[in-house]
């Protein structure tokens, strides 16, 4: 009985159409949501796409900037090297090379970091002091880094923190350690976070 | 007369003038740097150079003659960072009029910590002893109250 019953009502004319109609609609939904999917995949791929790239060109860029930043406090060692006595007019002396040396060598240590590398905003350079040594800065975020060399192997590290009120610094000052540099570097980068 | 004899007493609401090289003394943002200011630690070269940093008081001097007073072939990158001496004085550090007769500077003033210390074995040449440096903290409250002659164009 059943059969015949579908039979007939497909016979039936208005029937006939209202499945017709159903079947359309069905294939419409179908085709919609199929497309609703499709573009929910394409968009979510773009994203990660988009994403990937402008990654890519976030790290190339900071990459960039980074090596551009390198290479600018490397020349100006290089520049220190040839300050004559008297460079500040109040009778300062020529930088001593080793100093320069040890700043260069802190340099190529931060280059090599990759932790330092990521951080885009670090911001680094280096001054003569008129000890005739060299004074290195690195800023990130809130915290500040000083490391002052000076001629007679002597070496102080100063950091800076600023932990609510930009008015209010909290500093800590201490005698320059090599194995600790890393510590404090480890430090700064918190800054970043 | 000798420069004792000169010594004036200089006002809190007076100010110092400190020539910075816009080369050296700057960092990337264009700001002064607190080693501008510091005096230098060692070997003290002359027997009265004890880790004062010195300066032109305004009374006897303006930022263009202090400019002035810089190398002829540093003049162009040489600035004028003014510093008010009740702010100096702020950062716990001492301000003084330092008259010289040879060569004659009746505008010479310098600061220093109120530290002093005594002249040892290793510093035979600072027979009067020296000061301390001033701390990184001290330093920045200089850079921070100072103001550049000419200001940034």
């Amino acid at each position: 009985m059943q059969p015949l019953d579908w039979h007939s009502s497909l016979l039936n004319p208005s029937n006939s159409l209202a499945v017709s109609k159903y079947l359309k609609v069905k294939e419409q939904a179908s085709k919609s949501t199929y497309n609703t999917r499709f573009r929910s995949q394409v968009a979510s791929t773009l994203k990660i796409a988009t994403y990937a790239h402008n990654s890519f060109i976030r790290v190339t860029t900071a990459n960039t900037v980074f090596l551009s930043k390198i290479e600018s406090s490397l020349s100006r060692l290089d520049e220190f090297g040839n300050l004559e006595e008297n460079w500040d007019s109040y009778g300062a002396p020529p930088l001593d090379k080793q100093t320069i040396e040890e700043a260069r060598t802190i340099l190529k240590m931060v280059e090599s970091s990759s932790y330092l590398r990521s951080a885009s905003e670090l911001e680094f350079y280096p001054i003569p002091n008129r000890s005739g040594g060299v004074s290195l800065y690195f800023e990130l975020g809130n915290r500040e880094l000083r490391i002052k060399f000076y001629p007679n192997e002597s070496c102080q590290v100063a950091i800076r923190v600023n932990k609510t009120n930009p008015e209010h610094f909290n500093y800590i000052e201490s005698d320059y350690e090599r194995s600790k540099m890393i510590e404090h570097f480890t430090w700064l980068s918190a800054g970043h976070e | 007369m000798n420069e004792n004899q000169l010594v004036e007493e200089i006002l809190d609401h007076q100010e110092l003038y400190v020539r910075v090289s816009t080369r050296y003394d700057f960092n990337p943002k264009g700001n002064v740097t607190p080693d501008a200011f510091r005096p230098r630690v060692n070997p003290p070269k002359k027997k009265d150079d004890c880790g004062c940093k010195s300066s032109d008081w305004c009374k006897y001097s303006s930022p263009p003659k202090t400019i002035d007073e810089a190398e002829l072939s540093e003049k162009p990158y040489t600035r004028c960072a003014i510093l008010n001496v009740g702010s100096v004085r702020k950062t716990e550090l001492m301000v003084r009029h330092k008259p010289s007769l040879y060569p004659p500077n009746k505008a010479h003033a310098v600061y220093h910590t109120k530290e002093l210390i005594l002249p040892t074995s290793d510093r035979p040449l600072c027979s009067r002893g020296f000061y301390k440096q001033p701390t990184e903290q001290q330093l920045d409250g200089l850079a921070k109250s100072a103001s550049i002659w000419p200001p940034k164009e």
